[in-house]
């Protein structure tokens, strides 16, 4: 094959195999219009990787590890190592740091307003990410290309006080139990049936340990990634998947409590209006930063032209 | 022709199709850019009744970004009549230079294969 050209006869085969290989394991994962695509750049990435003066053994690694990765994963991101993630250089205390930020692949999957597809496989664990850049575009609240790179114009001080949303949704979630836990009986409902209903009872760190967890880790995640100054998508899906979880721990937490309540009748919908904040929640915030972006690209495109027409 | 035999003529799904309209397209798009400035979506409008050439917006916005990243058109941003301001495309001095080189190439492969097809 001519694009192995520089490569002897066995080395070319034994490429071409692991290529077909990898094609019959993205069938089904991968949309049928992208496998050539994605076909194409491990195809790159091979011909760059193997060497004519590697020894059989050496080939034989990057073949198996090209092989593997696709089997497990099915990305392109993951697949091929060099395009894994952007490298960043960030400061503390004035020495740099270099840092691999493998969170801003993953985050570009939370939003893409360029891909039409809402439901993107998930990168690893079962299911899907949601694509919020689709959903935003499909209700006409941004455009595709609003943004050159998303975020990237949206001021420091903008992530800095969205990071401050999930703050305060974990710091209500730790507030409310501190004031209701004397308060509570023995046993507190542990789990909630699909109907809203609780069908399981426990103890006290039974019940929150889950909620605590979800609204205080993304949280805290979150400002460290905008601490870190982490890249621009990356800082803002870090929030929205903080709002998405504490959404959800904060619903739980109150569910919960409700269910032992008077008003334990209102349980169930703390939990649907949880589930629905989980969705809007996210969508609304990511599309408000999107469209900082674009009225700052907007204002530095003016800028540009005003600067010409000086001239 | 009707659209049925456009579609038995070209498979979209078939990979050797769809690798042979790659290059084409991004041809066709540079083209039509450098007609004078237009926006996402018109493009694919304006490719949209080309049977052979029919683009989706999901392939049309990631080859504007991939473009523009490239250095061979930029954007400038216009108000809309209706809606929200529109960014519209233009094709930059190395983009220009891209397109004929890719046009010599495009009348080359043209005149050869329809010469072996027999036309």
């Amino acid at each position: 094959m001519d694009r192995f050209s520089d490569l002897d006869q066995e080395t070319c085969v034994r490429l071409e195999q692991c290529l077909s290989r990898v094609r019959t394991q993205l069938v089904g994962s991968v949309p049928p219009d992208e496998i050539e695509e994605v076909l194409d750049l491990i195809s790159e990435y091979l011909a760059t990787r193997v060497k004519p003066d590697m020894s059989a053994g050496e080939i034989e690694e990057i073949v198996l590890s090209v092989e593997r990765d696709t089997a497990t994963s099915a990305n392109v991101e993951d697949v091929l190592p060099e395009r894994k993630g952007a490298a960043l250089e960030t400061r503390l205390a004035g020495i740099p740091i270099g840092l691999v930020d493998p969170a801003s692949t993953l985050a570009s999957r939370w939003w893409n307003p360029r891909s039409p597809r809402i439901f993107v496989p998930r990168l690893f664990g079962i299911g899907w990410d949601l694509n919020f850049g689709a959903i935003a575009v499909k209700l006409g609240l941004v455009q595709p290309d609003s943004e050159d790179e998303p975020f990237a114009l949206v001021p420091q001080s903008v992530h800095a006080f969205g990071s401050l949303i999930p703050i305060l949704i974990a710091s209500a979630n730790i507030f409310v139990l501190l004031v209701f836990a004397p308060r509570l009986p023995a046993a507190i409902p542990v789990h909630f049936g699909p109907s809203g209903i609780p069908d399981r009872w426990g103890g006290f760190w039974e019940a929150f340990t889950i909620p605590l967890i979800v609204t205080i880790v993304p949280a805290v995640y979150a400002a460290i990634s905008v601490i870190l100054r982490r890249s621009a998508i990356g800082r803002a899906v870090s929030v929205a998947v903080a709002l998405m979880l504490g959404s959800i721990g904060m619903g739980i937490t109150l569910a919960t409590l409700l269910a032992v309540s008077p008003a334990s009748v209102f349980s169930r919908y703390a939990l649907y209006v949880s589930l629905l904040a989980a969705l809007v929640v996210p969508l609304f915030y990511l599309t408000c930063l999107s469209r900082i972006g674009m009225r700052k690209e907007i204002e530095s495109a003016r800028g540009r032209e005003k600067g010409k027409a000086n001239v | 022709m009707s659209d049925k035999a456009h579609r038995v003529v070209l498979p979209k799904s078939s990979s050797s199709v769809s690798q042979l309209r790659k290059g084409v397209i991004e041809l066709a798009v540079l083209a039509l850019i450098s007609k004078g400035p237009v926006y996402g979506s018109k493009i694919v409008e304006q490719l949209e009744h080309r049977s052979g050439l029919s683009i989706s917006v999901g392939t049309i916005y990631p080859l504007l970004a991939r473009l523009k990243s490239g250095g061979l058109i930029d954007s400038t941003w216009e108000e809309s009549p209706v809606g929200p301001p529109r960014k519209y495309y233009v094709v930059t001095k190395s983009g220009l230079s891209a397109l004929q080189e890719l046009e010599a190439a495009w009348m080359a492969i043209r005149d050869d294969v329809e010469d072996i097809l027999g036309r």
